[in-house]
């Protein structure tokens, strides 16, 4: 591209180019180009030079400021902001506590009631000893043993789905009435 | 990122806080530079610098180690001075529109310590604020995009990222910006 130097002065596009340039965000086949041209362009010499005066000028404004807060210290208003107040501590502490401990009540229920109903479960089906003073009366066919089972002086059959507890001297029992 | 700042920020992530401390401390003094040229106010500046490492560490966990720590700060920072300048001018112009308007001059509260008095005669002094004029009159983008590039030395791609925009409109604010601002040197010769 060849740079527009009129009576306005130089083209945007191509002003726009030396700034890139000064700024070194231009590639390497163009850079050489603009290069050049600035060699032999007593314009865009002062252009960039302008440029340079801006930036050393905004540079020299910052630092002057800079060094004026430079004393002021930074840190201990972030840590104050970054610390809570105490009544905000406890409740924070309360607020980052695990998820276990936040539903500790909702975890403890169904276990409570877990326990309860295992423990009516287990009463129900454990193997209980045959009842006192009963005979076995009959014996029905299942997979698992049942036994017909009569009070003595009773007329109440009782049928015993587990395994009576002792079972052989009971049958013998039943077998010598 | 430098492995020391990297376990830094690592630290930090984890609740250390000595560990941000040193973070800040690395840190503030360009932080500082920066936002104080945005703002053009000591007070204002040391309020959004105080700001930014706030919503820095609260935000540690969105940090990408792959990026630098530096330009994300500058990002978190430059925007929380976009916002105040912003609100500053809807300020100025909701209540104070007349006045601003008859002086001529953008919201500033430092101007009126930068007209020219027959104390402050040095040539460089007064280019200084010719300057400082010229830019307290600019867009809030157009402020942060010129002085990442002069004082942070920031690449345009950098400057695109910390800001939101193109890199082609930081080309073109770059270029609007130097160009007000030799003129502005240029009428105060």
């Amino acid at each position: 591209m060849t740079p527009a130097h009129g009576s306005a002065g130089i083209d945007e596009k191509w002003a726009i180019d030396l700034m890139a340039y000064r700024d070194g965000e231009l590639d390497s086949s163009r850079r050489n180009e603009v290069g050049r041209h600035i060699l032999e362009c007593v314009p865009c010499q002062s252009l960039l030079r302008d440029f340079g005066k801006v930036g050393n000028r905004l540079r020299e404004n910052a630092d002057e400021d800079a060094s004026r807060l430079a004393a002021r210290p930074v840190w201990p208003g972030v840590r104050r902001a970054l610390a809570p107040p105490a009544g905000e501590r406890k409740a924070e502490a309360r607020t980052r506590r695990t998820p276990f401990q936040a539903f500790r009540w909702a975890f403890a229920l169904p276990a409570i009631l877990l326990v309860f109903l295992g423990a009516i479960l287990y009463d129900s089906i454990r193997p209980a000893p045959a009842p006192e003073g009963a005979v076995i009366v009959g014996l029905v066919e299942s997979p698992d043993p049942v036994f017909l089972f009569q009070q003595r002086g009773s007329s109440v059959t009782v049928i015993w789905v587990f395994e009576p507890q002792p079972a052989p001297p009971i049958k013998e029992e039943a077998r010598s009435t | 990122m430098d492995p020391e700042e990297r376990d830094l920020v690592r630290a930090a992530r984890s609740g250390d806080e000595d560990a941000f401390r040193r973070l800040v401390e690395r840190t503030q003094s360009r932080l500082t530079r920066l936002l104080r040229g945005m703002v053009r106010d000591d007070d204002e500046a040391m309020d959004l610098v105080q700001e930014t490492y706030i919503k820095a560490h609260r935000s540690l966990d969105t940090f990408r180690e792959g990026s630098a720590f530096g330009t994300w700060l500058h990002r978190i920072g430059v925007n929380a001075a976009i916002d105040q300048l912003r609100k500053r001018a809807a300020l100025a112009e909701s209540s104070l529109e007349g006045a601003s308007s008859a002086e001529g001059d953008a919201p500033d509260p430092a101007g009126a310590a930068e007209r020219p008095t027959p104390d402050r005669l040095l040539e460089g002094e007064e280019a200084g604020k010719a300057l400082r004029r010229a830019l307290g009159s600019m867009p809030p983008e157009h402020k942060a995009t010129i002085l990442l590039r002069e004082l942070e030395g920031l690449s345009y791609e950098e400057i695109a990222e910390i800001t939101g925009a193109a890199v082609g409109t930081v080309m073109s604010r770059l270029f609007y910006v130097r160009r007000k601002l030799r003129e502005a040197l240029r009428e105060h010769r």
